[in-house]
């Protein structure tokens, strides 16, 4: 055998040998990849609930010019008819999250459905009413009289309940029914009730019909509070998402501020009313910027805060029989994503 | 395929086949094990969970028994104000209820503490027709409450006078959602895995609670409840094995309600599905574990074993080289023995063996040169002999050309 041949065998031999080195390190290879690939997961759009409310306005804004997908999150806005809607969808499983009242969330999550919330949308001051029939002067009138909620124990109910117990009257006192917001005045009219909670746009057709406001959102204050809260879960799985929406919805916000007249133009469009009864609801609510939105989430102390309004609303459903255990509020709202806003503002 | 390769190939092969047979006799011995502690441990906690609930609704049923003698309801000369007031207490200090009513023996409210339907006749349903018998409706009935407009559980009882006459009917009702609060105190279900479902049917297997899908609540049957009623047909608890709609296979412990006190039950089903995946996930862990520190074991034995054959093959290749070029009659390279094992005296072996053929080789060339001197030495000889032998002949011819008989021949030379 010759030195030639004796190297080629040589070089066999290593081919060989690193074969087998070859052979591990791919199979290494494709278990990383294997893995890796097994736990990437293509993430499905945050489903989020919400109804005809001029202080979600900004949701639409965000949607339509496009902040949802400049932040890279995915979002599908879900119009329902009314508030009770957007709960039942979500209790349901439905959705994400929502854009709600804060009594409903302490609700969902009295129903087992853990629900935080994390951003006040805005504080409803003269945007929600109790329109009732003209010959009535006051709440005091509606004594024996009918008057509509949107659903049990929702934030509605609270509302007309908590107004009504300023002026002496409870539950024995007048009679319910049970009717969305939005057809209040068809019942109104059909003399089915003799007042009852509504609101944009269903409030300005109201009052241009001869029918008077008895109440008040600022008349209890703490219990409209417009909140976006998410399932717990979500907020654990996709925090970065969330981050991401409230960034859209602020750049909407800001938008809004600089464009009002297009921006009420796209929300009413979204929400099938007309952007100068959208532009009317607005008037009647405070939307809190960054800072004053972390005040409200964090300051356990403060007058007009998210705790105080919870405590508030958590004594009511005590009070009144609804609650069965005593809720810890830190466990239903979640301040950290508006702490990161505020750090990037600095 | 050369030695090492054959060795490693071998002896890996070998290795994985081990891990194999022991991962998998690792793993099935762990699941049925798991299993019949999986099945036990449910059946356990659906027990318990049909207990509490048991224990919940009796207390309700308590609840109204007393509420149904209460002075203001069963009084003829209450006012409809009062009635509410007196409703709104018990709604307020019981904290269970979301709502009370007050009918009369027509079955028209009165008063309730929602002020919702008001002066209307209920239709009739399943607790109608117990209290207009005159008994009491415990539970019997779920269903969406016309009034509220969510699904609750009915409680009713008959209200009579002192003379035991049933003046009108009070009727209370209790979300259905206050079952999640039973369950999860329970089972914890909820700060545990969501995937485990647990689902409530009543007799007739309509789904009246379901943690995990709220939507076909009172519209769906729970999961396989032919099955389910086959199973418990004269039992209390159980454990099917079943495949939901998605695909997945469950292990569903199930137990079915039996009352508590004088409070006789409705016979409702609990149900709590586990995915087998989840139930078996600490076997599944365990057989990656052995699994992988086997896969370990095998590329470290087979890196240690080519190493090894390496050490075996290496010397073998020196030899046959070492063999090749004694073959080539390069004598003078000895063979190093770098091991002190059988493959070092083989080496030790061969450089004997070359050596003794050196010199074996060596004694040959001296002899066959000596043949080879003698044969040219007798050829000299032989040469010289014949020369010689001319010569003498020569000599003889001379010796005769010297004689007068002989003075005719001429000699021109001898070689």
């Amino acid at each position: 055998m010759g030195e030639r041949d004796r190297k080629r065998m040589k070089i066999g031999w290593m081919n060989h040998y690193h074969k087998i080195h070859v052979l591990w390190g791919v199979l290494t290879i494709v278990v990383i990849i294997g893995l890796s690939c097994s736990r990437t997961e293509v993430k499905r759009p945050i489903k989020i609930g919400l109804c005809i409310w001029p202080g979600y306005a900004h949701a639409f804004v965000a949607q339509e010019k496009g902040f949802f997908k400049e932040h890279k999150v995915s979002v599908e806005l879900l119009l329902k008819k009314d508030t009770v809607e957007v709960v039942e969808s979500y209790r349901r499983g439905e959705l994400d999250g929502l854009f709600g009242v804060f009594p409903d969330i302490i609700m969902l999550n009295e129903e087992v459905i853990p629900t935080q919330v994390v951003y006040v949308v805005d504080f409803s001051v003269t945007g929600d009413v109790i329109v009732g029939r003209p010959e009535l002067r006051s709440l005091s009138d509606l004594k024996g009289k009918k008057v509509s909620f949107e659903g049990i124990n929702s934030f509605s109910h609270i509302f007309v309940l908590g107004a009504l117990e300023r002026v002496g009257l409870n539950e024995a006192d007048v009679q319910f029914e049970i009717i969305p917001a939005l057809e209040v005045l068809t019942a109104l009219e059909e003399g089915k009730i003799d007042a009852g909670h509504t609101w944009e746009p269903i409030k300005s057709r109201a009052l241009q019909k001869g029918y008077k406001i008895l109440a008040k959102a600022g008349d209890v204050p703490g219990v409209i509070i417009d909140v976006l809260a998410f399932r717990a879960k979500v907020v654990t799985e996709r925090p970065d998402d969330i981050l991401r929406i409230l960034r859209s919805i602020l750049e909407a916000k800001g938008f809004t501020s600089s464009h009002r007249g297009e921006a009420m133009e796209i929300a009413a469009r979204a929400m099938g009313t007309s952007a100068k009864e959208l532009e009317s609801g607005f008037s009647g609510i405070q939307f809190p910027d960054v800072r004053e939105n972390l005040k409200v989430m964090t300051d356990a102390k403060g007058s007009m805060t998210l705790y105080r309004a919870g405590q508030m609303v958590i004594k009511f459903y005590e009070d009144h029989g609804q609650l069965s255990k005593r809720y810890n509020l830190h466990s239903i709202i979640e301040p950290c994503f508006l702490e990161q806003l505020a750090r990037e503002e600095k | 395929m050369r030695f090492r390769t054959k060795f490693t190939f071998l002896s890996g092969g070998l290795i994985l086949c081990i891990a194999v047979v022991i991962t998998s006799f690792v793993y099935y011995s762990l699941v049925s094990t798991i299993e019949l502690q999986i099945k036990s441990s449910l059946e356990e906690l659906a027990h318990d969970i049909v207990d509490e609930i048991d224990k919940a609704l009796y207390e309700r049923h308590s609840d109204l028994k007393i509420i149904a003698t209460d002075a203001i309801l069963t009084s003829p000369s209450s006012t409809r104000k009062q009635i509410t007031e007196r409703l709104l207490v018990f709604r307020n200090t019981y904290k269970s209820y979301i709502s009370f009513s007050f009918y009369t023996p027509e079955r028209v409210s009165i008063a309730d503490t929602s002020g919702l339907l008001l002066n209307t006749q209920d239709p009739m349903s399943p607790h109608w027709e117990e209290v207009l018998q005159g008994k009491m409706s415990s539970a019997s009935d779920v269903a969406m409450s016309p009034s509220l407009r969510i699904p609750v559980i009915y409680f009713a009882s008959p209200v009579r006078n002192s003379g035991g006459e049933t003046v009108g009917y009070v009727v209370a009702r209790i979300p259905v959602f206050k079952l999640y609060e039973v369950v999860e105190e329970v089972s914890g279900v909820y700060g545990g895995d969501e995937n485990i479902e647990v689902e409530v049917a009543d007799k007739r297997g309509i789904r009246i609670f379901s943690n995990h899908d709220r939507g076909t609540i009172l519209t769906d049957t729970i999961y396989n409840w032919d099955a389910i009623q086959k199973l418990l047909a004269g039992m209390n608890v159980g454990t099917i094995m079943h495949e939901h709609a998605s695909g997945e296979k469950y292990i569903c412990a199930l137990a079915r309600e039996r009352g508590y006190a004088d409070f006789r039950g409705n016979g409702w089903t609990l149900a709590i599905h586990v995915p087998q995946k989840l139930a078996f996930a600490s076997a599944v862990a365990l057989r990656n574990k052995v699994a992988a520190i086997f896969i370990a074991i095998a590329v470290f034995t087979t890196v240690v074993i080519s190493f090894f054959a390496r050490t075996v093959s290496n010397p073998i290749t020196k030899l046959r080289d070492f063999a090749v070029k004694v073959g080539e009659g390069k004598w003078d390279e000895g063979l190093a023995a770098a091991t002190q094992d059988e493959i070092g005296d083989l080496a030790q072996s061969f450089n004997q063996m070359v050596g003794n053929l050196k010199n074996i080789t060596a004694s040959r060339d001296v002899l066959e040169k000596e043949i080879a001197e003698r044969r040219r030495m007798e050829e000299v000889l032989r040469r010289a002999e014949g020369e010689q032998s001319i010569r003498n002949k020569i000599a003889r011819v001379f010796l005769t050309a010297s004689s007068p008989k002989s003075s005719e021949y001429k000699i021109f030379g001898v070689n």
